[in-house]
């Protein structure tokens, strides 16, 4: 105010024009602006370290102070996050807001383990992050930012998880999991096409997160099925592995539905990539359901372990294509290197001895070289697509 | 969003925290509430838990209801007080039969009735992991309708560690 008086006094006087006050307003503004982070950063700091403190001295106390205390400590932590997110919801900024509901999102997890301490609760722990998911939904509804839509799907997915424990459903090599990550995945990136136009934050965390759980499965996938050694002697239970199976293949067809009912450039590739990976997973899946697990030694099942093996490789060249059409030099560099790692691989697997060892290790070695060879070749050939796009 | 309808959601978002919490409050203190019984303990363990210290252990009821065999699944058994002043498992319970009873699930011929830790004071967690069971251990609970177990208070060697208070 000061400064605006000021301002006005000089231009009064004849000393600068309006555009000189318009400058200098901008000016003080942008750097006002840097000062309110600078602000918001340390008010952020002092309020994590008074909350830790807090949380601190209640555990070092915890005989002493009576557990209405505790509690009435937790709930007011927990309604004056909303306070704080109310008092910053009309700034033009929406980070102080976020970080409010953030904090709450933390509080309401903190309440829900205190509350169980304070009673001496235990089991069902997928019901913790599930409330908690459900209480964070709101928050993610208001934010303009996917931090809090990354929040929810954190928990959804370790609930999935804890609940997948619970009933016995993770046992065993693993189909189970694997069918109900993928296709949970595949839903994720689902929901975003919906999301994508009323909120795009959200559907941009529901992406990241939907692929992020298809990597995940393939990389595992990769490791464990076409692998000699045994994830687990144990058999799943037959509802669980058709159930994940049939919730797999139901977000397949969404997916499919939705690519058929969208007029979009580039579908027929995506349509592609859609199939192989269906037909790359459920083949994955077959060579699991029908290994013997009796057996560790990968010679007496030739014929599993090379299909395996050829599934894991295609798996690998797809994802490789998919990064390099993207232009993702990493993705295209993580998926090579998968591959490499699998070819070498498949020859400790087949060894029987030293003799078989070496020879497979020099041919795996040329096979390298080739390809690193050829690689060059077809980046001198092959035009770049620009800076950090693959060629 | 425009700011009133944040401000609704906000207002949403305090009164559902208050319900769920408050209701959940509300309803470990009422299921507290009951007729006390004394259940022996076996198996300390103290741990040392992100989120504070506590003993796990064993009830001995858990042992009393393995031996009786049960199928897995869901079971429930009559628990009565004995010489000892606590409370043991007698029978299996059989459906609508009126007694004092616990709820719980019996897999791989183990027992769980949902009771396994005890929260502690920080400076008591290492007089805890010096303590031996013996009759003289036990929780201190009160059961509800359903079976279900709310533990009230720990004794160890005739001495309250904690009370919820």
């Amino acid at each position: 105010m000061k400064l605006v008086r000021k301002l006005e006094e000089w231009r009064n006087a004849g000393l600068i024009d309006d555009a000189h006050v318009a400058s200098i307003m901008r000016h003080e503004e942008q750097q006002s602006h840097g000062a309110q982070w600078g602000v918001w950063g340390i008010g952020a700091v002092g309020a994590l370290a008074v909350t830790t403190g807090i949380i601190s001295v209640v555990s070092a106390n915890w005989d002493v102070v009576p557990a209405w205390a505790k509690l009435l400590v937790a709930l007011s932590l927990l309604i004056g996050a909303l306070g704080g997110a109310w008092r910053t919801a009309r700034f033009e900024s929406p980070w102080p807001r976020d970080l409010f509901l953030f904090f709450h999102d933390g509080m309401v997890l903190a309440t829900i383990g205190l509350v169980a301490q304070i009673f001496h609760l235990h089991g069902h722990a997928w019901r913790a992050p599930a409330l908690c998911a459900l209480l964070a939904l709101p928050a993610a509804a208001i934010s303009r930012r996917s931090l809090l839509t990354y929040v929810v799907l954190a928990h959804v997915t370790v609930a999935s998880l804890l609940l997948l424990d619970e009933v016995g459903w993770i046992e065993g090599q693993g189909l189970t999991l694997r069918f109900l990550t993928a296709g949970l995945g595949l839903s994720l990136i689902a929901g975003a096409r919906l999301l994508d136009e009323p909120r795009a934050e959200i559907a941009g965390a529901l992406r990241v997160w939907g692929f992020a759980l298809l990597g995940c499965v393939v990389v595992h996938a990769c490791a464990v099925w076409s692998g000699a050694s045994e994830y687990s002697s144990h058999l799943e239970p037959q509802l669980a592995v058709y159930a994940s199976g049939a919730f797999f293949g139901l977000a397949m067809v969404v997916h499919v539905a939705l690519e058929l009912g969208t007029p979009s450039t580039g579908r027929a590739k995506r349509l592609l990539a859609l199939t192989t990976f269906a037909v790359l997973f459920a083949g994955a899946a077959m060579i699991s359901a029908t290994r013997d697990t009796t057996s560790s030694f990968a010679s007496e099942h030739l014929g599993q372990q090379l299909l395996g093996f050829a599934l894991a490789c295609a798996l690998c060249i797809t994802v490789a294509v998919a990064a390099a059409h993207a232009g993702s030099q990493r993705g295209t560099n993580l998926a090579t290197l998968a591959l490499a790692t699998r070819i070498l691989f498949f020859y400790v697997e087949l060894a029987k001895d030293l003799m078989t060892t070496g020879a497979g290790l020099i041919v795996t070695g040329a096979v390298f070289l080739g390809l690193a060879y050829g690689w060059w070749r077809l980046r001198r050939v092959l035009p770049v697509n620009g800076p950090g796009g693959a060629s | 969003m425009n700011l009133h309808r944040v401000k609704r959601l906000l207002i949403l978002m305090g009164v559902v925290d208050m319900l769920v919490f408050g209701g959940w409050i509300a309803h470990e203190y009422g299921a507290r509430s009951g007729d006390r019984i004394e259940l022996p303990i076996y198996g300390y363990d103290p741990r040392d838990l992100l989120s504070g210290h506590y003993v796990q252990f064993h009830l001995v009821a858990e042992r009393e209801a393995a031996a009786l065999g049960l199928d897995a699944g869901p079971v429930s058994v009559c628990i009565e007080r004995g010489a000892d002043g606590q409370h043991h498992v007698t029978h299996a319970r059989a459906p609508g039969e009126a007694c004092t009873f616990l709820a719980g699930t019996s897999e791989s011929s183990r027992v769980d009735f949902g009771v396994d830790r005890f929260y502690v004071d920080e400076r008591r967690a290492n007089e805890v992991g010096r303590v031996r069971e013996g009759p003289r251990t036990y929780l201190v609970v009160t059961v509800d309708a359903a079976g279900g177990v709310h533990p009230i208070e720990l004794v160890v060697d005739g001495k309250s560690l904690a009370a919820t208070r």
